[in-house]
């Protein structure tokens, strides 16, 4: 079994959207979701959570998020992330098992290098 | 603990509550003395069984830790894990595993204790099977999650953290898998261990600290 493929749970999502945001001069822009079967919201209700858990990101840190999903938005589960630079605006989104869709893909992987280093992403 | 012993316990027991018997016949038969012998012999083991049971429950019993699961968002406990997927959704439904410590003597507190500043960790694998966990949430302290998949043993691993001062749910985690082969017919084991780097403690803490789940297998169910 390959089973060193990141996994990147939305645990492990959420931390990486954290460090990316405090550390890695980022700004988190979306967050990518579905229910607890995979299965995907509705475009409208989608936006509507990532733009509340986005909020909670940007105030109170990833921790708050995580307590978030296990508490009002229980039931949600993050699938990926979107993020910008804060010095070249290029756009990085990393989803599970470690897609990551960019036009920048080294400064994606520099990112996503520091971030493991630096928190855990298992 | 195996059936040898569980048999040498017994034993032990038993020799000890004799013991006990022989040595309280003759306080009794001063406080007593009217008594028949098989009243006072009848006496002396129940007052010994419950000196031996306080004895085993409050100061030496062991502790538990309880792994229970549930489908995420539902309040029943399940007794197996059957993972939906397909080729085109490899990912499972998620399930909730609470971890559930019972420490009701002095020595099982003790015990975790001195499991947590050992290091000591519970890994929860499926081994070879070709199902991969995610950890989907999890408790945590501080900076530190209580659960992180461990690529090594395809399995995710509970840190102690912090023991609890009482009985009651110690961690929580939010848990799916990646099914690689939704054929998959047989059942797979569901392994609790308790890890350390050192094969002593290892054995030592798993002899000490006792693992009970309702659910022992997880199986694939083609979606």
């Amino acid at each position: 079994l390959d089973s060193r493929i990141p996994r990147l749970g939305s645990q492990a999502l959420v931390r990486l959207a954290g460090y990316a945001v405090n550390d890695g001069g980022y700004r988190l822009t979306n967050l990518r979701l579905a229910d607890v079967h995979f299965e995907p919201f509705s475009a409208e209700y989608e936006q509507e959570l990532s733009d509340e858990l986005v909020e909670i990101l940007a105030s109170h840190g990833d921790r708050e998020v995580l307590s978030a999903l296990g508490d009002e938005f229980a039931g949600v589960t993050v699938i990926g992330i979107e993020l910008h630079s804060n010095e070249s605006g290029r756009r990085i989104e990393i989803r599970r098992r470690g897609v990551v869709d960019t036009g920048a893909p080294k400064e994606a992987e520099a990112l996503v290098a520091r971030a493991w280093a630096a928190v855990t992403l298992g | 603990m195996n059936g040898g012993g569980r048999f040498l316990l017994h034993t032990a027991q038993i020799a000890v509550a004799a013991v006990g018997i022989v040595a309280v016949d003759p306080f009794l038969e001063i406080q007593l003395p009217e008594a028949p012998d098989g009243v006072r012999y009848a006496l002396s083991a129940l007052g010994a069984a419950a000196v031996l049971e306080l004895i085993r429950t409050f100061i030496a019993g062991r502790p538990i830790l309880r792994f229970e699961w549930r489908l995420a968002a539902n309040p029943e406990v399940v007794e197996r894990l059957d993972l939906k997927a397909s080729v085109l959704q490899p990912d499972s439904e998620q399930y909730e595993l609470k971890l559930h410590c019972e420490a009701r003597s002095l020595a099982a507190s003790w015990i975790l204790m001195a499991a947590a500043r050992q290091d000591v960790r519970i890994l929860v694998t499926t081994r070879q099977a070709p199902i991969i966990p995610t950890v989907e949430r999890s408790s945590f302290e501080g900076s530190d999650e209580a659960c992180s998949f461990d690529a090594a043993a395809n399995g995710v691993i509970i840190s102690m953290l912090t023991p609890p001062r009482r009985s009651g749910e110690w961690h929580t985690a939010t848990l799916s898998w990646e099914v690689r082969d939704v054929s998959m017919k047989s059942e797979t084991n569901v392994e609790y261990e308790i890890q350390h780097a050192k094969p002593l403690m290892r054995l030592v803490f798993r002899v000490l600290i006792r693992r009970l789940s309702q659910v022992k297998t997880v199986s694939v169910v083609r979606k």
